[in-house]
C-alpha cells in the first residue's frame, strides 16, 4: 500500500505551495491516476514519491517502507516524463545496465527483456544506440527498463506522450496485467479517456491541494452530475477549485 | 548571414549559459554564504590568482630570456615570436578539439535550427563564440610578451595598436586553422572516426607541446633560478634553429614585427581580416551540409555484428562501465583521460625529441649512487599518476543525468566505489607498469616494489577519494559543453592541488630520514600509519558527501 500523508512542499523563492498538504493511500492491485491542469502539482508529487525531491512535510511510505531508502527504491519502477538515457548504450546495453544495479538474475533478465521488448515491438531495435531512438522508441525502453526489475510499485508521469495508438493500447494492457498480479500503479496523465478506462481510483489536483478523490463513480456523484464525463467532472472541479 | 540574428543567437547564448558569472559561481566553492565560506572564498581566489600570477611571470620571464638571447642572435623580435609559436599551437590544438562539439555539436543548436535561423546564421555566431571562449588563453599567455616588448622597444604609439592587434586579433589564425581542419577532416572522413581522430592527435601534439615548452624554458636556467639564464648554453641548442623558424614561418616573424612598425602592422591586420573573411565564407557555405554529416556519426546504429549477450554483473562492475561510456559519450572527456593516462610515454617521447634525455641519462649514471633514488623515482611516477582530473570532474562529468542516481537502488558507497576502482584501473595500473618498467631500467632492486605497489596504489585511491569528494561537493551537472564538465571545472584544479598536497605529505616522509636525523624507522612507521587511516578518512569523507548530494 502506497501512503502519503500531510505531504507539503514549497519550491524556493515560490509564493505558494506546489504540493500543499497531500495525503492518499493506494491499496495493492490498485491503478490511481493522478490528474491536474499544468502546474498542478503532479509532477512534483511524482518527484516526491520517486525520491528525486525531498517534502518539507509529511510522509511517504510504500509497504512500511519509507522513500529514499533503498528497499523502497528496490521495489519502485519509475518512467520519467522526459526519460534520460546515455545515449552511447544500446537499448540492450541500458537494460542490462538496470538489471546489474537492481541485481536482476541472468535467467529472469533474459526472460524479462525478451517479453517485454516483445509486448513493446521494441525487440528489433534494443541493439541500435539509444541516439538513434525516436521519442516514443525511447518510452517504451523507458517503460521496459522500470519493469525489467519486476518492482511492486510502479510511477509513470505522462507515459502515454509520444506513443503511437498501438504502443499507448500496449501499455495500457501491460498496466492492466501488472495490477492484477497485485501490485500497484500511480500515473499522472492529461489523457482524460486512458483514466476513466484504466484507473480505479482517480486524483484531482490544483494549485497544489487535492480536489477530488475515489473512483470515476465516487467523482461523479461529488459533481453532482450521474452522466457527466471524466472530461466534464474535470473541467467543472477545477474551474471552480473547490477543494475537497 | 543575417547581422541581427548572429547577435540575437550570441546574446541568447550568452544569457543562456552566463560563461562569466557560472565561472566566478564555481569559484565560490563553499556553499552557503556564511563567515566560512566568504574565508575559503577569498582564501581559493588568493590561491587561484597567485598560481596565475605566477604562471604569468615564469612566462614572462622566458619571454625575456628569449628576447635577451634575439638580441645575441640578431633576431630583436625573438620573445614575442616565440609568445607567437605559443600561443598559436596553444589555441590551435585546443580548439581543434572543439570545433565540432562547439559549432556543430552543441546541445542547443538542435533547438535553434528547428528556428529561423540559418546555418550561415549559426556558422558565424558559433566562430564568434568559439572565439570568445578561446581569447582568454591568448591574453594569459601573450600578454607578458607585450610587457617583454615593452621593455625592450619603449612606448609608442605603433606599440599600443600593434599591441591590442595582437591581442584580438592574432586568435583569428590558430582558430582559423583548427575550424579549417575539422571541415576538411569531417568531409574527407565522412565523419566516420572522425572524433578519435579528433581527440587523440591533439591530445598527443598538444601534450608533446606543454613538455616541449616547459623543457625548453626550464633547462637553461642557472641554478633552477627564474632570474638567472646560460645564454651560452642556449645559443648553442636552439640558435640555428630559431634562426631558420623565424626565416620560415612568416606568419609569426611579421606578428613579432607588428609593434614596431605601421606596415607590418596593417599586413598583419589585412591578413586577419582576409583570413577571417575567408573562414567565415567557408563555414557558413558549408555548415548545412558539415552539421548533418557531424550529427548523423553521433546517432549509428550498431550491426547484427555487434549483438552479444551481455552476462550479469554486479552493481559496482555496472556502475565502473557506465562510467566509461560516459567518457565516450564527449570527445573532450577521452581528450583528457587518455591524455593523463600515457603522460610518462609522452614525456619519453618529447625528451627523445629534444636530447634531453641523452643529459637525462648522463645524469641519472651519477644519482642512480644516490641512496634515495628508489623514493626519488617512486615520487615522480606518483606525481605524474596524480595529477589528472579523472575522479575530481566524475560526478560533473554525469551532467543532468546524475538525477539517475538518485533513483537507483544503489548505496552511496558502491557510487563511490566504483567510480575509485575505476580511477585505480585507469591511472593505478599504468603507473604500476611505468613504475616496474623504470625500476628494472635503472637496475633498481625489485624489492622495493613490495613498498612501492601498495603505497602507490594507497595513495593513488586516497587522492582520488578526496577528489571524489570535492565533486560530490558541489559537482557542475548544468554544463552545455563538455569542456565545461572537465577542462573548465574547478574542481579539475582543486583535486590537482590536492594530490599535489598528498605527493608533498610523502615525499617529505619518505626524504627526512636522508636529509634529518630522523631515523628511517620512524619515517616509514608514520608513512603506514598515517596513509591507511587517510585513507579510511577520505574514503568515508568521499561516501558522505556521495550520500548528501544523492538525497539533495
Amino acid at each position: 500500500m502506497l501512503q502519503i500523508s500531510h505531504v507539503r512542499k514549497r519550491y524556493a523563492n515560490a509564493k505558494r505551495n506546489a504540493v500543499d498538504d497531500l495525503s492518499l493511500t493506494i491499496g495493492e492491485g490498485q491503478i490511481f491516476g493522478f490528474l491536474g491542469p499544468n502546474g498542478a502539482g503532479k509532477s512534483t508529487t511524482i518527484k516526491m514519491l520517486v525520491g528525486l525531491l525531498k517534502s518539507d512535510e509529511g510522509s511517504i511510505e510504500f509497504e512500511g517502507m519509507q522513500v529514499q531508502t533503498p528497499s523502497y527504491k528496490r521495489s519502485l519502477g519509475y518512467v520519467a516524463d522526459e526519460p534520460y538515457f546515455y545515449e552511447k548504450m544500446s537499448g540492450y546495453e541500458h537494460l542490462c545496465f538496470i538489471a546489474d544495479l537492481y541485481g536482476v538474475d541472468q535467467r529472469t533478465r533474459d526472460e524479462q527483456i525478451d517479453s517485454l521488448s516483445q509486448t513493446l515491438l521494441l525487440k528489433s531495435n534494443l541493439r541500435d544506440e539509444i541516439a538513434s531512438y525516436s521519442h516514443g522508441m525511447k518510452q517504451k525502453l523507458a517503460i521496459i527498463a522500470a519493469l525489467l526489475p519486476k518492482p511492486k510499485l510502479l510511477i509513470l508521469d505522462e507515459p502515454m506522450v509520444g506513443l503511437d495508438p498501438k504502443a499507448a493500447y500496449l501499455l495500457k494492457t501491460l498496466l492492466g496485467d501488472f495490477a492484477k498480479a497485485g501490485n500497484t500503479v500511480f500515473f499522472s496523465t492529461h489523457v482524460l479517456e486512458v483514466a476513466q478506462s484504466l484507473c480505479d481510483t482517480l486524483g484531482i489536483i490544483k494549485e497544489g491541494k487535492l480536489l477530488a478523490c475515489g473512483s470515476f463513480s465516487e467523482l461523479r456523484g461529488n459533481g453532482n452530475a450521474k452522466d457527466a464525463t471524466l472530461e466534464q467532472l474535470f473541467l467543472e472541479l477545477t474551474e471552480e477549485g473547490s477543494v475537497q | 548571414m543575417r547581422a541581427a540574428v548572429v547577435s540575437t543567437l550570441l546574446k541568447a547564448y550568452w544569457v543562456g549559459n552566463k560563461p562569466v558569472r557560472t565561472a566566478l559561481e564555481r569559484l565560490s566553492f563553499v556553499r552557503g554564504g556564511g563567515k566560512k565560506g566568504k574565508v575559503a572564498h577569498v582564501l581559493m581566489t588568493i590561491l587561484l590568482l597567485a598560481v596565475f600570477g605566477y604562471f604569468l611571470v615564469f612566462l614572462g620571464l622566458n619571454y625575456y630570456a628569449y628576447q635577451t638571447l634575439g638580441f645575441i642572435l640578431d633576431l630583436p623580435h625573438l620573445g614575442v615570436f616565440i609568445a607567437c609559436l605559443v600561443s598559436f599551437f596553444s589555441l590551435f590544438l585546443l580548439s581543434f578539439t572543439s570545433v565540432s562539439s562547439l559549432v556543430y555539436e552543441s546541445k542547443d543548436i538542435g533547438m535553434l535550427r528547428a528556428l529561423d535561423v540559418q546555418g550561415s546564421d549559426l556558422a558565424i555566431s558559433r566562430l564568434l563564440i568559439l572565439y570568445g571562449y578561446h581569447l582568454p588563453l591568448h591574453l594569459f599567455l601573450f600578454s607578458p610578451a607585450l610587457v617583454v616588448a615593452l621593455l625592450s622597444e619603449g612606448f609608442s604609439l605603433v606599440y599600443l595598436v600593434g599591441s591590442l592587434a595582437l591581442l584580438l586579433v592574432y586568435p583569428v589564425f590558430p582558430l582559423a586553422l583548427s575550424v579549417l581542419l575539422t571541415m576538411l577532416f569531417a568531409s574527407l572522413s565522412r565523419s566516420k572516426r572522425f572524433s578519435l581522430f579528433q581527440q587523440v592527435i591533439p591530445m598527443l601534439l598538444f601534450f608533446v607541446l606543454i613538455i616541449l615548452a616547459s623543457t625548453t624554458m626550464t633547462r637553461f636556467m642557472v641554478d633552477e633560478s627564474l632570474f638567472s639564464v646560460d645564454y651560452q648554453a642556449m645559443q648553442a641548442s636552439l640558435g640555428a634553429l630559431l634562426a631558420r623558424l623565424d626565416s620560415s614561418l612568416v606568419l609569426f616573424s611579421l606578428a613579432a614585427k607588428v609593434t614596431t612598425k605601421f606596415a607590418y602592422l596593417l599586413l598583419f591586420l589585412l591578413s586577419g581580416a582576409l583570413v577571417l573573411l575567408a573562414i567565415g565564407c567557408i563555414t557558413a557555405k558549408t555548415y548545412d551540409r558539415l552539421y548533418f554529416a557531424l550529427t548523423r556519426s553521433t546517432t549509428s546504429q550498431r550491426g547484427p555484428h555487434r549483438v552479444a549477450k551481455l552476462g550479469a554483473r554486479g552493481p559496482v562492475l555496472a556502475l565502473m562501465k557506465r562510467e566509461l561510456v560516459i567518457i565516450r559519450s564527449q570527445s573532450a572527456f577521452i581528450f583528457e583521460v587518455v591524455g593523463e593516462m600515457f603522460i610518462p610515454l609522452v614525456l619519453l617521447v618529447v625528451y627523445a625529441l629534444t636530447g634531453v634525455l641523452d643529459e637525462l641519462s648522463v645524469a641519472l649514471m651519477n644519482i642512480q649512487t644516490f641512496a634515495f633514488l628508489p623514493e626519488l623515482l617512486f615520487l615522480l611516477m606518483l606525481l605524474m599518476a596524480s595529477l589528472g582530473m579523472l575522479s575530481s570532474t566524475s560526478v560533473s562529468r554525469q551532467g543532468k543525468m546524475f538525477v539517475l542516481d538518485r533513483l537507483y537502488p544503489v548505496a552511496p558507497e558502491v557510487f563511490v566505489q566504483a567510480k575509485l576502482f575505476l580511477h585505480l584501473v585507469l591511472f593505478g595500473v599504468p603507473n604500476l607498469i611505468f613504475l616496474s618498467i623504470s625500476v628494472f631500467a635503472l637496475r633498481i632492486s625489485f624489492f622495493h616494489l613490495v613498498w612501492m605497489v601498495p603505497l602507490s596504489l594507497s595513495t593513488l585511491s586516497l587522492i582520488a577519494a578526496l577528489q571524489l569528494a570535492i565533486d560530490y561537493y558541489r559537482p557542475n551537472l548544468s554544463w552545455t559543453t563538455a569542456q565545461q564538465a572537465m577542462k573548465s571545472n574547478l574542481n579539475g584544479l582543486l583535486g590537482m592541488l590536492v594530490a599535489l598536497a598528498c605527493v608533498v605529505v610523502i615525499a617529505v616522509l619518505l626524504l627526512l630520514p636522508y636529509v634529518s636525523p630522523v631515523p628511517h624507522a620512524l619515517a616509514y612507521s608514520l608513512l603506514l600509519l598515517l596513509f591507511p587511516l587517510s585513507l579510511i578518512l577520505s574514503y568515508r569523507l568521499a561516501v558522505r558527501q556521495a550520500s548528501l548530494a544523492l538525497s539533495r
